[in-house]
């Protein structure tokens, strides 16, 4: 039974047993935060000191006999604070809001937020803090001239490149420096396509296309991230093209990124690839290990953080795929080096480092393996576990091997004999191929990180 | 529980309490206030879950015990009591209120149905402070601070020791308001950070009125401030309070000093012209010897008031929220204070000379 759907049940139980305002004040806002199978305990939150206290001294026998009674394994409860909001003065609220309401717009803030609300455009992203490597310089090339020569250069723009290596970043820096240059005389707008996709329903839905069309179409600069989110959603398609239509001819510029080519992306239509292609095509790679270092030496400055280059130069060659992973390992040491005063040792980096990278695949089976890859490839699984030596299976059976290895460590015979009744020396010569390659060619080694990434979300 | 008061102690101890009794809770138990004996001590407890209030008062213990109170009927009655002594009993949770001449009876409820007063467990040492130095640089902060729906993290007063000396900051994303405490060698420290919620930090200025030093206890998720009758312990808010040092002004180009009284009048003069928007102008005028205070509104008119100035500066104009103006201009006590000027449309420092740890830094309105 899942976590939630235990602490609803338990809670159903108790609502019956204690009265109402006695439920409301101190178990209403709990939450059951983890389940320890092994021990069989299981950690509740709370929403502050005094209900941790309470629920401890007077409703722990009472939660821990209606979690036994749904679930007979469970030993014991703990408790544990969550999610702290602030106190809220409730009457000064309203009056507040009005009040900001009043002067938002002419009152400059003091500290920027986070996310333009009009442009949708996070400040951070910019041009300046963009790392520019060998794998990623036609990208941030044409990035900069679009941003210097709006809707005349390259129209569309079409980045794209795998996940955490900096699209987002890239394409929003072009907004973000278009908005700084022109100010209130340039629309700029960046929408996820998700956002356009909900904006489409809304509309069909409410008989709004209008307002659709109007927002999407007096826009000088549009920026679409992960546009192969649309491919197969006809109504979404087709408003994306009209849509696309009436800027391009306008030559208002388009800024469009995917996490793949889109004579890749397949459900895409024809006449919206054909427009894709027509302008500009780039792609970001993974970064080589000099970028990745930059990148971290960039990172580190930027959050006033000094942490000593041979750290930082371990963690550029041990983390090599993404950089939102970098960033992520750059954090934990930060926090060990700053919050527990810990000099990292080679150790403790070491343990950081693989818990970052290797993240544990829950419930992937082989056949999720092999449905994944014969999926990304277009091709039948069949065809993947068959003897077939069509020459389109070749590749895509040695990366189906190769993952059953890396992921699911399952035996080179079992790989073997479950592809095709092969030999374990197929499996092993597939799985140091694929190895090499990917060290090699930055285009396969983007693929297999694509199937995985479908696999985690499988 | 049988003890002997006075009446005056009392009162101080329900005034403290009743800070932290919500008379509107849904839970019962909460409008009361529990009344215990630890030892010869009495204590009055009260919370809304959020924060509590512990105060400990002075007086006779007969015999020991423990009971909740209805918070304002208990109240009501002992403020308007004539006497000097006042003697109260519990038995059986009914509650006996006895002067000279006078006897009350209440319904009590049992104190084990009173919420548990989370306890510090005092792991990191406390910090020890003189009383005033806290209170004063709070009350100078906390104008900046404003409860946010949006963004938890300003909503409340960023409390920092760093070595020897504590920081206190507030900011309602407009304006920010900073004071830096030194510490005096006797007091202790340790270096911590935490956010306390506006309502706590407010709650605090109005308590620790007679003692000397004040003690804070800071844990991952509450803050305990004490002094040796009085103990408020709440929750912290949960964030990152922002960086907010790249916003303050380094040695903006244009600073003039005025006369601090003059500059408030000015302020407040302006005020009845100002828009929707509070806008007020301030501008240096062309020969740069008068600070003019000019705000107009096209159906009631208009006012100018010119400020003598000091110091070096070209030509400036400048529209402010003149409430955001005023608030920052009281936080300084000096008869002077500097207006650290860079542009219209970037923050202005105000700062005086002869407080230099406390400054408050205010974003203009857009021209």
């Amino acid at each position: 039974m899942e976590n939630n759907e235990l602490w609803e049940n338990v809670l159903g139980d108790i609502e019956l047993q204690i009265s109402r305002p006695n439920f409301l004040t101190w178990l209403k806002h709990s939450k059951l935060l983890d389940k320890n199978e092994r021990e069989g305990i299981v950690m509740v939150g709370l929403p502050n000191n005094f209900a941790k206290e309470w629920v401890k001294s007077r409703y722990h026998k009472l939660i821990l006999g209606s979690l036994r009674n749904i679930d007979g394994s469970i030993k014991n409860v703990d408790y544990t604070v969550v999610n702290q909001n602030p106190l809220r003065p409730p009457h000064t609220a309203a009056k507040n809001a009005q009040e900001e309401a009043s002067f938002l717009e002419s009152q400059s803030p003091l500290l920027e937020p986070e996310v333009n609300p009009k442009t949708n455009l996070n400040p951070r992203y910019t041009f300046d803090s963009f790392v520019v490597g060998s794998s990623n310089e036609i990208a941030h090339a044409a990035a900069e001239a679009v941003a210097k020569d709006i809707g005349k250069k390259y129209n569309p723009l079409f980045v794209y490149g795998g996940v955490g290596l900096g699209k987002t970043h890239l394409i929003q820096a072009v907004g973000n420096r278009v908005a700084a240059r022109h100010k209130h005389a340039v629309n700029v707008l960046y929408a996820s396509s998700e956002k356009f996709i909900n904006d489409v329903v809304w509309a069909v839905r409410n008989r709004r296309m209008e307002d659709v069309k109007k927002k999407y179409r007096d826009i000088d600069v549009l920026i679409v991230d992960d546009i192969q989110f649309i491919g197969g959603k006809t109504a979404t398609e087709q408003e994306f093209f009209y849509t696309f239509n009436t800027l391009y001819e306008h030559n208002k510029q388009i800024i469009i990124s995917s996490d793949r080519p889109p004579n890749s992306i397949p459900t895409l239509e024809e006449r919206l690839r054909s427009r894709f292609e027509g302008g500009m095509i780039v792609d970001v790679g993974y970064p080589d290990y000099e970028t990745r270092l930059a990148i971290l030496k960039t990172k580190a400055r930027e959050r006033g953080f000094f942490i000593d280059d041979k750290v930082l130069e371990e963690v550029a060659a041990r983390v090599q795929k993404n950089i939102r992973e970098l960033e992520g390992v750059l954090n934990k040491v930060v926090f060990y080096e700053q919050c527990k005063n810990e000099k990292i040792d080679e150790k403790k980096l070491n343990e950081i480092i693989s818990e970052a990278v290797q993240v544990t695949p829950k419930n992937i089976t082989a056949n999720d393996v092999v449905r994944a890859v014969a999926d990304f490839f277009e091709v039948a699984p069949n065809d993947i576990t068959n003897r077939s030596r069509k020459q389109e299976v070749v590749q895509p059976r040695q990366i189906a091997m190769y993952l059953l290895r890396d992921m699911l460590k399952l035996s080179y015979p079992h790989i073997g004999d479950r592809l095709g009744k092969r030999d374990h020396t197929t499996a092993i010569h597939a799985c140091e191929k694929i190895t090499k390659e990917c060290s090699r060619d930055p285009g396969l080694n983007q693929k297999i990180l694509l199937i995985k990434e479908r696999l985690y979300k499988m | 529980m049988k003890l002997i008061l006075l009446k005056t102690n009392l009162v101080d101890a329900l005034g403290s309490v009743e800070r932290a009794v919500n008379e509107s809770s849904s839970l019962p138990i909460l409008k009361h206030a529990l009344v215990k004996t630890v030892g010869g001590k009495i204590l009055l407890v009260g919370t809304n879950l959020e924060l509590a209030i512990e105060y400990s008062l002075p007086g006779k213990v007969i015999e020991g015990g423990e009971i909740a109170v209805p918070f304002s009927l208990f109240n009501s009655l002992i403020k308007n009591l004539m006497a000097e002594r006042v003697a109260i009993e519990e038995k059986d949770r009914k509650i006996t209120i006895t002067t000279d001449n006078y006897e009350a009876v209440l319904q009590g409820q049992d104190a084990a149905e009173f919420p548990i007063i989370p306890s510090i467990q005092k792991q990191t040492p406390p910090l020890l402070f003189p009383t005033e130095l806290f209170r004063g640089a709070l009350q100078n902060v906390i104008v900046a601070a404003q409860y946010s729906d949006i963004r938890p993290e300003i909503s409340g007063v960023y409390f920092k020791c760093s070595g020897r000396m504590i920081t206190l900051a507030a900011t309602d994303g407009f304006r920010l308001a900073e004071e830096k405490i030194n510490l005096p060698p006797t007091a202790s420290s340790q270096d911590t950070a935490a956010i306390i919620p506006l309502k706590t930090a407010s709650e605090a200025l109005k308590m620790f009125k007679g003692s000397e030093e004040i003690t804070v206890c800071i844990e991952p998720n509450q803050i305990l401030l004490s002094s040796p009758n009085e103990k408020i312990i709440s929750r912290l808010i949960d964030g990152s309070f922002p960086e907010y040092h790249a916003v303050i002004p380094h040695h903006p180009p244009h600073e003039v000093t005025v006369n601090r009284a003059e500059f408030i009048n000015a302020v407040r003069l302006a005020s009845p012209f100002s828009g929707r928007a509070n806008d007020v102008i301030v501008r240096l005028g062309e020969n740069k010897k008068v600070l003019e205070v000019y705000s107009v509104d096209s159906a009631l008119g208009e006012s100018l008031y010119k400020i003598p100035v000091k110091g070096k500066g070209e030509r400036f104009s400048i529209i402010f929220n003149w409430k955001y103006l005023l608030d920052g201009l009281k936080v300084f006590s000096g008869n002077e204070v500097t207006l650290g000027v860079t542009s219209s449309d970037r923050a202005v420092l105000l700062q005086n000379p002869k407080e230099p740890n406390l400054l408050y830094v205010v974003m203009p309105i857009k021209g």
